[in-house]
């Protein structure tokens, strides 16, 4: 018996294998339909933007659905999943293979591109600019003029305070986001801080806290704090098309200063966040989960609109010049 | 086969209860009215993890790791202290294989177990109490888009129930114990439904800190986690001469933790370690 025992013991070891796989539910099978299901149930439950929208996401399924078959070649679920999601209409809605990236651009590509980077550095910016960071910058007829190019490249303090202490005597400072097309979200509040002189009320941000299509928190304030050492000059942003995402968001505070213009087109808009999730496949997709709003409660998802516009006119940039940027120099001429 | 897996460990309590024992074995598990120091265990070993965790991804990952641990036995009159601290290192893969993430697991939890009943000359013995404790389990998943990271965060408050058995065999003697854990009441911290952190905080909301934390029970959250010891001795012999005595520990333990609110979790593992018995 004292053998049985012993023997019971590594028994009873064994039998503890496996335990927790009774209790935690397999995936679905790599099928074509469970992962379409997958798919349509998690944008869903966490998508932010179909009230909004007014996208019947049921109705969508009941499209889409019956074109998926298990068995059928991998390019084509693909492209019947990437109709789908092109529903939304949301360039932060991404479905990733191994062999293409579905996406959604015509927030920028229906549209004037109104910017020309060949035309500015050969033009204004020519070979006297510095590059501060991820700034080119340059004092044109004593206003300081930065070119921000994307919201991933992040920057220092000291960057920031060799700019403003550069730019001192300058009348006005233009900051160029035009193609910006976003980045990190917690450099949005950083670079406005640099142009608030006090605690400033930016806009509102809420997040999706059910699988309801209507389920959100409360709206949180956004808030910038002042950094150390700030421009005091009016600013003036310029925007196109393509400005999407944190660039779009940080368009939307800066248009709430009251010294400060937005000159050019509406920005492209994205004003949720995306939040990601993959596949039984491998696939991977992202969408959106939040809403960010203006210090108005209006949803920036569509796009920012300027406060003076003007394109880049085709007669202007065949000989040269950058009518949205002299259309910012004037501005300031004019104040 | 996993139903009568279940079935078998449900059974398993039971069963041992009709386990003999032969006469003159000597106790492992020293005799409890009298004072002994402490023993404590630093333990070193492997695991696997399954997990779901719904804030990264809606699949299934599994895989190894490393578990280490540090825990001490310490009787006191009647009761069994048991402070016992434990960490596991994971890297886990989705069925796929198209990605992974890191998890890295903590737990601290103080049990305090009295005798209820000794037999046969106490060769068998059987222990309950309360425990206290806290985890903190946290994933990394660098493929995702602002859900990169979730956490686990719970304090708790439970009971442990725990039998005692020591035997001779071919010689020597061994001691085996199993403890079962489970947790009643906890206090914890997820991932929001659609972020990675809870938004109060994010945007330093007022008040931010009742929307981090919840009180949950077992309709919503749950733990539990067993254990089984098997301590034995090894002679040390120096010319012949038996000069010492060092004793070891070989521990198996499965644990399961599930969250059902927010967004949902659930996590199980085995880890086999083993660790030489400090004082004794």
């Amino acid at each position: 018996m004292k053998k049985i025992l012993f023997y019971f013991s590594f028994l009873f070891l064994l039998c503890n294998t496996g335990c927790e796989q009774i209790l935690i539910e397999d995936d679905p099978e790599n099928k074509a339909v469970d992962n379409f299901n997958l798919l349509w149930n998690t944008v869903d439950e966490k998508y932010s933007f179909f009230i909004y929208k007014n996208i019947d996401w049921d109705s969508v399924y009941s499209v889409y659905r019956p074109r998926v078959e298990n068995g059928m070649p991998q390019q084509e679920l693909f492209g019947v999943m990437a109709e789908m999601l092109n529903v939304l209409e949301d360039g932060h809605v991404n479905l990733s293979s191994s062999f293409n990236v579905s996406r959604n651009w015509n927030w920028y590509l229906n549209y004037p591109q109104n910017f020309n980077y060949v035309l500015l550095e050969r033009n204004y910016l020519q070979d006297d600019f510095e590059i501060t960071g991820p700034f080119r910058n340059k004092i044109i007829g004593k206003v300081g003029y930065i070119y921000y190019g994307s919201f991933v490249s992040g920057f220092t303090d000291g960057q920031m305070n060799y700019l403003i202490q550069k730019f001192k005597d300058c009348k006005g400072i233009i900051i160029d986001i035009r193609d910006n097309g976003g980045g990190r979200i917690d450099l949005i509040a950083r670079l406005t801080s640099y142009f608030v002189k006090e605690e400033h009320l930016a806009g509102y941000v809420r997040y999706k806290d059910g699988p309801g299509h209507d389920e959100f928190t409360s709206f949180y304030p956004q808030k910038v704090e002042p950094a150390g050492k700030t421009f005091s000059q009016p600013v003036a942003v310029l925007t196109n098309r393509s400005v999407y995402s944190a660039a779009n968001a940080f368009a939307s505070f800066m248009a709430s200063l009251p010294d400060a213009v937005l000159i050019g087109d509406r920005t492209g808009g994205g004003g949720g966040a995306p939040y990601s999730g993959e596949l039984m496949n491998g696939w991977r997709f992202r969408f959106s989960t939040t809403q960010m709003v203006n210090v108005n409660k209006e949803q920036i998802e569509n796009g920012v609109a300027v406060d003076i516009e003007q394109n880049l006119l085709p007669a202007d940039e065949a000989r040269g010049v950058d009518s949205i940027l002299e259309r910012a120099l004037e501005y300031f001429k004019e104040k | 086969m996993r139903l009568f897996y279940l079935l078998f460990l449900l059974m398993a309590p039971g069963l041992s209860l009709y386990a003999q024992n032969s006469p003159g074995l000597r106790n492992v598990i020293v005799d409890s009215s009298s004072y002994v120091p402490v023993d404590k265990y630093r333990a070193l070993g492997v695991s696997y993890t399954t997990t779901r965790d719904e804030a990264l991804s809606p699949l299934v990952f599994q895989g190894p790791g490393v578990t280490f641990s540090a825990s001490s036995w310490k009787y006191n009159r009647n009761w069994l202290l048991q402070p016992a601290f434990t960490g596991r290192l994971h890297l886990l893969k989705n069925a796929s294989g198209s990605s992974v993430y890191n998890e890295a697991a903590f737990k601290y939890q103080y049990t305090a177990l009295r005798e209820l009943l000794s037999l046969q000359h106490g060769n068998w013995r059987f222990w309950a109490g309360p425990e206290a404790g806290m985890l903190l389990n946290m994933r990394l998943h660098s493929r995702n888009t602002n859900n990169i990271a979730s956490y686990d965060w719970a304090g708790f408050l439970g009971a442990s129930a725990m039998v005692s058995n020591r035997f001779s065999l071919w010689g020597r003697t061994f001691a085996v114990s199993n403890q079962l854990h489970i947790p009643l009441f906890f206090l914890y911290a997820r991932p929001p439904f659609a972020w990675a952190v809870p938004p109060a905080i994010f945007e330093e909301a007022e008040g931010a800190w009742k929307e981090v934390f919840q009180v949950g029970t077992l309709n919503n959250i749950m733990s539990l986690s067993n254990q089984v010891n098997l301590d034995f001795y090894l002679r040390k012999r120096k010319k012949g001469k038996l000069v010492q005595y060092r004793a070891f520990r070989l521990t198996y333990n499965w644990n399961y933790f599930a969250v059902g609110t927010g967004n949902p979790l659930k996590t199980g593992g085995h880890a086999l370690s083993f660790s030489r018995v400090i004082t004794f």
